[in-house]
């Protein structure tokens, strides 16, 4: 998985060879994982990381977000890159990128 | 009667206040008075004593002449009560007219006395009962003093006058200052009555009967004002009580049954000796029940308390709701639903940024919710008369005529497809809208789609 490449100041993220085009929530989020790796990062977290407010009582926002950047980045496998810890967030293992 | 109250208050400042005006202006009109009638007196006898001592110069040393001396005294004592005395340098009596019998001594004494002086003056002395006004000058031929004359005349008339007016203002003035005083405490009492009213009124007010108002008297004065801002504290604390009562009875109308079932859940797990792996499983769900209670309740918290704070700030609505939009397009990802949008830059308003993108996600939210597979949802923001206008428009279910007129009803579920959400969604925006002193607009047709439309005031800064 050594194979996603994500560049914060160019805003880039490339897998492999191709170059992914995320929108700059997805991208914020995706650095927002990475930045915390090994950690869980739940999704009030996530919302007040990205979007400066909450959506409180609309959790599933963070979750339709997080589908939208498993598809684009082809993180649609059987071991993920983001794995999803259920009921509370996201993470990035780095077991998972070595 | 309340001492502290202000109507007696006010009455003692009536009466003091009149009582000092009053007795200054009677005071002065009888100084006047006074002076006025002395005046006169003082006049008639200057003018008197004038004109007999010119006579008693033109007869000069024939002064002592006894009986032309009788004659022009006769003369001038044709005045009644008028009293002229002559004497030479040395102060002895030359003339007189005296009447005064016993008197003659005291007289005498006097001209002594005045013998010295060598100036006209003006005395008032007491002799036997009645009292005189007296008027002396020193007679001088070639600027020698050769004699004193004298002329008096009763003022007992004067005095008693003076002393009348004295009793008549004085029962004039004692009936004023109580008129005063009855008339300040009518007047203080119709003034302060209404506030007595008020009061009455307000005391009976309780949580009970908080919708009860005051009686707004129609007086245009501050009693009026004092009226009507109770009537609006009245409203306020009626609709925050209103408001708190809602909010229980949602907490428990919606709580209720989702922890029943979470503490029923703990329950049957802790009921025996489980695995690791069971009590993990048990545990996350818990979690997930745990966190859409507080989902909830923070759906009926945003409803109760959309219209308290009121601190506002400038929001970007066009990155608000570009925002959404992407948002809106990951939402409908799983439906394939197309989204189309058509939001216009740079359209501020003042309000809440979280508050605000709530309710047009809620609307946005709805939208998907009801349409169906490879549908089309359709987001505006314009500007129209100054106002922002945001326009949600779906293909979907749209909305049945029997539910119409519920969608703003607290835990309202339409007949709709098996999606139903918690059924605070449209209240929680239009509460959000109206507390921005906007307006929410909701149409739809059975089968036809849905337009939601959120009007808000335009920015003034």
């Amino acid at each position: 998985m050594a194979d996603l490449v994500v560049d914060p100041t160019r805003h880039l993220v490339k897998r492999g060879a191709r170059l992914i085009k995320l929108t700059p929530k997805e991208f914020s989020i995706l650095e927002l994982l990475l930045r915390r790796k090994d950690e869980v990062v739940s999704r009030t977290v996530i919302t007040e990381h990205v979007w400066d407010y909450n959506f409180d009582g609309m959790s599933n926002v963070v979750d339709v977000f997080m589908a939208a950047l498993r598809k684009k980045i082809g993180d649609t496998g059987k071991k993920k890159i983001i794995q999803t810890v259920h009921g509370v967030g996201y993470q990035i293992a780095s077991e998972n990128e070595a | 009667m309340r001492l502290r109250g202000i109507r007696f208050k006010l009455t003692i400042w009536y009466a003091l206040a009149f009582s000092i005006a009053g007795s200054l202006v009677f005071l002065s009109f009888y100084l006047l008075a006074r002076q006025a009638l002395y005046y006169q007196t003082d006049s008639t006898l200057s003018t008197h004593g004038l004109k007999v001592m010119e006579v008693a110069l033109r007869q000069g040393t024939g002064m002592h002449d006894d009986l032309a001396k009788q004659a022009f005294l006769d003369e001038f004592s044709k005045i009644p009560g008028m009293l002229i005395v002559i004497a030479d340098d040395k102060g002895e009596i030359v003339g007189s007219s005296a009447i005064y019998g016993d008197s003659n001594e005291t007289i005498a004494s006097l001209m002594r006395e005045v013998g010295r002086s060598d100036k006209q003056s003006f005395f008032s002395q007491r002799i036997g009962t009645s009292l005189l006004r007296f008027w002396t000058n020193p007679i001088a031929k070639d600027g020698r003093v050769i004699g004193v004359i004298l002329v008096a005349h009763p003022i007992d008339v004067i005095e008693n006058s003076l002393s009348d007016l004295v009793s008549a203002m004085s029962v004039v003035y004692v009936s004023l200052v109580m008129l005063t005083t009855f008339g300040g405490y009518w007047l203080a009492k119709g003034a302060t009555s209404p506030i007595r009213d008020i009061t009455e009124k307000i005391t009976k007010i309780g949580t009970e009967n908080l919708s009860e108002k005051v009686d707004v008297p129609k007086t245009g004065d501050e009693i009026e004002d004092l009226a009507q801002t109770f009537n609006g504290l009245l409203d306020r604390l009626d609709s925050a009580f209103k408001r708190e009562r809602q909010f229980i009875g949602d907490v428990a109308h919606e709580l209720k049954t989702p922890l029943a079932t979470l503490m029923g859940e703990i329950e049957l797990a802790l009921t025996k000796k489980r695995k690791s792996d069971e009590y993990r499983r048990v545990l996350t769900e818990a979690l997930v029940d745990a966190r859409r209670l507080g989902d909830t309740l923070t759906n009926i918290l945003d409803l109760a308390w959309s219209q308290t704070d009121a601190k506002l700030e400038r929001v970007d609505l066009s990155a608000v709701v570009n925002d959404l939009n992407e948002v809106a397009k990951k939402l409908a990802l799983a439906k394939r639903i197309t989204v189309k949008n058509n939001i216009k830059a740079g359209i501020f308003v003042l309000g809440k940024k979280d508050k605000l993108s709530r309710a047009v996600l809620n609307l946005i939210d709805n939208a998907i919710k009801y349409t169906n597979e490879k549908g089309r949802v359709e987001i505006n923001l314009n500007k129209e008369k100054g106002q922002a206008v945001i326009k949600v428009v779906d293909n979907g279910s749209g909305i049945g005529k029997t539910d119409l007129p519920h969608i703003f009803e607290r835990f309202f579920r339409g007949n709709g497809p098996e999606t139903a959400g918690s059924g605070l969604g449209l209240p929680i925006a239009q509460a959000i809208v109206e507390a921005h002193r906007g307006k929410l607009k909701v149409m739809g047709n059975s089968g036809k789609g849905t337009t939601a439309i959120i009007y808000l005031p335009p920015t003034k800064l």
